[in-house]
This record gives structure tokens, C-alpha cells and sequence, in this order.
């Protein structure tokens, strides 16, 4: 990929009533990257996410995916990103077939494209067996394979994660700090939001972290552990949080 | 190969009938309802209760003298009993439908394309099992002619189609100063006191204006 940065996050600012959920928020993710985005619960970011994602509007700043404003391009935007929710938000009547082949309609892919992906996708993430059932009847950890590949149906050059391994086995998540590593090098760029810190230091090349609304840090793990003068990222996201002051 | 952005003034058709297809299979469709654990048949359900409560509707043919009483009863109970049963989704329910829809690339004019037919179906499915067994009652104690019958039929769909639409919308407006869970379980309480009304009425423990007299 070449031109604007993957992602570009513009003095972002979300209140809800009284309440700043972000504070000013800058930040830029390159093409390429597995970009970990880590705080305590309520620091921001499903926020941040949900504002990239075109769920709600800032209420200051502005955000853009491949040089698209989500104010200005909201479908640009949407176009080019695959969303994987912590919700594993699902219409669970239908079978993921079904699913799968009415969310590739949604993202006007020809029908030939989305059997194709479908089935290589339903194929890497095991759950041929499973692809005919009702969604209802299925574990969660089925259906957030469901939601992974909604999410890759349509091969988005930016991948928006929320807390994405949630319910997912040994076998399945090492598919997919596999799959992340793979799209890197192809050029794809992977937005991770978690507060699982032992795989956000393992694939992520570079992280922020945030609290109350505020990024703390910007840098490769060995960075932010290093400016924080602590021994692990862990320590190190303890000792952020703790000197950062709300404002 | 991401996908690629519709036009942002245009209707795009297949999705269109895509967001009908969830939308309208997840509420009607036979299965486990997430949020409740209940397994049923939603459609089904609708097809009976409905019925039921136009045969209701459908006894005060011979309570009233005349058809223009008739037809104000039965419009104006069906417009209620319709405008009530469109109870706006639970919070979760409507955050778990903008996490799929609104994070896709679907142009508003294809969303509000989209939500007027589903309340078109919805609205149609309501008034037309609600009113067909009082319009047949009207054929047969008025001596109403079947075209007349069929257009008062279209013409009760079409009025409920409007009046949920009005009423929708002072709900969204309603919702700015009123919580949701508060709005949604008045609608539920009014719909079953309007229920037990019909039912009142129709077997006569209300009455209807002068006894074999006209209504007004």
C-alpha cells in the first residue's frame, strides 16, 4: 500500500454528557503494521474504535482510514475495513452460510467472490462442519469465528480488532496471530485493541497505550516498557497508568 | 480487494433486499431468540394472534347498525392495536444491529429505503391479518360488494403503513427525553389493555353506542 497513512487519528475527542471519553487523541498507524491498542477497562478504547468503525461521530477531531475522513467519506471508509466486534454481534436465526453469503451482498461482492472466500475461510478457521447450523445453537467460540470471517470476507486493507480472541481455542488463535503476521507483510494493516498484554507483546509491532481518554505512550514493546522505566510491558502499562493524571 | 463504496446518492437494490432478508428473518423467523433463550416460531405467532383478534374486530359487525360505524370501529382499533405492536427494539438488540449494518458500507439512502419497506411489511402483516376477517364480516352483514371490500382493505393497510411511520417518529423523538426499557414496556402495558378492550367490546361488556342504533 502507498499514500496516506493506514490509519490517521486527528486530535479525536467523544464525550458522552459530562463524561470525555477521549481527550484529544492523535496517533498514525502505517501500512503494514500489527498496531496494539492497550488500557485498563473504560480507558477509551472501544471508543476509539467505534468512532473508526462509523458506529458513532467525535464530538471533536477526525479520523481517517487510507487518507479517508470518517466525517467526509464514511463509505470509503467502511469499504476498506473489516470489523471483528467484542460482542460477537451475530443475526443468529441464520446459518453462517447464510450469514456469510447475505454480509458479502452487504459489501456488494459478486456472488462467484463470496463463495470463494467463504469457503476458504470456513475451511482455515474449521468450522466446515458446522457451517449449515443455526447460528443459536453454536458456542461462542464458533460464532466469533463467524465474526472473523464477516470480517475477511471482502480482504479489507485495515483490520479493527476488539478484543477479538474472545471465546477462541488454543488451535484457533494461533491461526490467527498467524493470519495477522501474514496480512502485515502483505502490506495489510491490523488495529488491535486488547487488555490481553501477553499476545499483544508477542504480534504487534508497535502499541499505544491509553488511559482516561488519553494516549500514555506511543512505541515498539521494548519502547514503552523502556520509557517507563519498568521490566515488562505489563509493569510498564501499571506504571503509565498510575502517572498519568486525569485531567 | 476491499470492497468498493457504493454511491452515496443512489438506492443500491441488492442490499436493499439483503437488510430485508436479516432483518426480517431474524424477527420472524423460526429459531432461538438470543436475548430470551425462547425458542418459537415469531411469524406463526403473529398469523394467529392477529387473526384472533380481527374475528374479535369482526363481532361488532353485529353490534352496530350501520357500516360507517362499523368501519370506524374497526379502523381505529386496528390502527392502535398496529402502531402499538411496532415497539421500538431493546437496547442491546438495536446495538448488536448497528455493530453488523452500520459498520458496513451502506449508503443512508439505501438504509431508509431499507427500514421504510421492513415497517411497510410489518405494518401490512399486522393490519392485514387484523382486518381481513371484519372485512369479510362487512361483506357478509353490510352487503358490502368485494371490490369496495377489497379497496377498504388496501386503504386500512395503507393508513397503518402512515400512521406507524408518524408514530415511529414521535417515538424517536420521545426517546431523547424518555428511556428506551420505559417507553417499550408502556407500549407493551397499553397494547395488552387495548387487546383486553377489543376483546370487552366485541363480547359486550362495553358498549357501542345505542344498541342496534348507528354509533354516532
Amino acid at each position: 500500500m502507498e499514500g496516506p497513512s493506514a490509519i490517521e487519528l486527528r486530535q479525536l475527542g467523544k464525550d458522552y454528557g459530562a463524561k470525555q471519553a477521549l481527550r484529544g487523541v492523535s496517533l498514525t498507524v502505517g501500512w503494514g503494521e500489527v498496531f496494539g491498542y492497550v488500557g485498563a477497562n473504560g480507558a477509551g478504547k472501544t471508543t476509539t474504535i467505534k468512532i473508526l468503525t462509523g458506529l458513532i461521530r467525535p464530538s471533536s477531531g477526525d479520523a481517517l482510514v487510507g487518507g479517508h475522513s470518517v466525517l467526509e467519506q464514511p463509505l470509503e471508509v467502511k469499504a476498506r475495513l473489516g470489523y471483528v466486534p467484542e460482542s460477537g454481534a451475530l443475526f443468529e436465526k441464520f446459518s453462517p452460510v447464510e450469514y456469510l453469503t447475505l454480509i458479502g451482498r452487504l459489501y456488494r461482492l459478486s456472488e462467484a467472490h463470496i463463495r470463494e472466500r467463504m469457503g476458504a475461510e470456513l475451511r482455515s478457521f474449521g468450522l466446515e462442519a458446522d457451517k449449515d447450523k443455526p447460528m443459536g445453537v453454536l458456542s461462542k467460540g464458533t460464532k466469533q469465528k463467524v465474526c472473523w470471517i464477516s470480517a475477511l470476507l471482502h480482504d479489507p486493507e485495515v483490520l479493527v480488532l476488539d478484543e477479538p480472541l474472545n471465546g477462541l481455542d488454543v488451535e484457533t488463535v494461533a491461526y490467527v496471530k498467524e493470519m495477522m503476521r501474514r496480512r502485515a507483510q502483505e502490506g495489510r494493516t491490523i488495529f488491535y485493541s486488547s487488555h490481553l498484554i501477553d499476545i499483544v507483546e508477542k504480534v504487534c509491532t508497535r502499541i499505544a497505550v491509553i488511559h482516561a481518554g488519553q494516549i500514555v505512550s506511543v512505541g515498539t514493546v521494548g519502547e514503552v516498557v523502556a520509557a517507563s522505566g519498568s521490566s515488562s510491558l505489563e509493569h510498564a502499562l501499571l506504571a503509565l497508568s498510575a502517572r498519568a493524571a486525569p485531567a | 480487494m476491499s470492497a468498493v463504496a457504493p454511491d452515496a446518492g443512489r438506492v443500491d437494490r441488492l442490499q436493499v433486499r439483503t437488510i430485508l432478508h436479516l432483518t426480517l428473518k431474524q424477527s420472524l423467523g423460526p429459531g432461538t431468540d438470543a436475548s430470551t433463550g425462547s425458542r418459537g416460531h415469531p411469524l406463526r405467532q403473529i398469523l394467529f394472534s392477529m387473526t384472533t383478534l380481527g374475528v374479535m374486530l369482526s363481532v361488532r359487525a353485529w353490534r352496530v347498525a350501520d357500516l360507517p360505524s362499523f368501519f370506524v370501529l374497526l379502523f381505529a382499533g386496528v390502527f392502535v392495536i398496529v402502531i402499538l405492536a411496532i415497539n421500538p427494539d431493546s437496547q442491546d438488540v438495536q446495538e448488536r444491529r448497528l455493530e453488523i449494518l452500520a459498520s458496513k458500507p451502506i449508503a443512508p439512502r439505501t438504509l431508509l429505503s431499507a427500514r421504510t419497506l421492513l415497517l411497510l411489511v410489518l405494518s401490512a402483516l399486522l393490519a392485514g391479518c387484523l382486518g381481513l376477517v371484519p372485512m369479510a364480516a362487512a361483506v357478509v352483514r353490510f352487503g358490502l360488494s368485494v371490490p369496495r371490500a377489497v379497496a377498504a382493505y388496501l386503504t386500512l393497510i395503507a393508513g397503518c403503513f402512515a400512521a406507524a411511520v408518524v408514530w415511529l417518529s414521535v417515538l424517536m423523538v420521545s426517546l431523547r427525553w424518555i428511556p428506551l426499557e420505559r417507553v417499550r414496556k408502556t407500549l407493551q402495558f397499553l397494547l395488552v389493555a387495548a387487546i383486553l378492550g377489543i376483546t370487552a367490546a366485541s363480547v359486550g361488556w362495553i358498549s357501542l353506542g345505542r344498541e342496534g342504533g348507528p354509533l354516532f
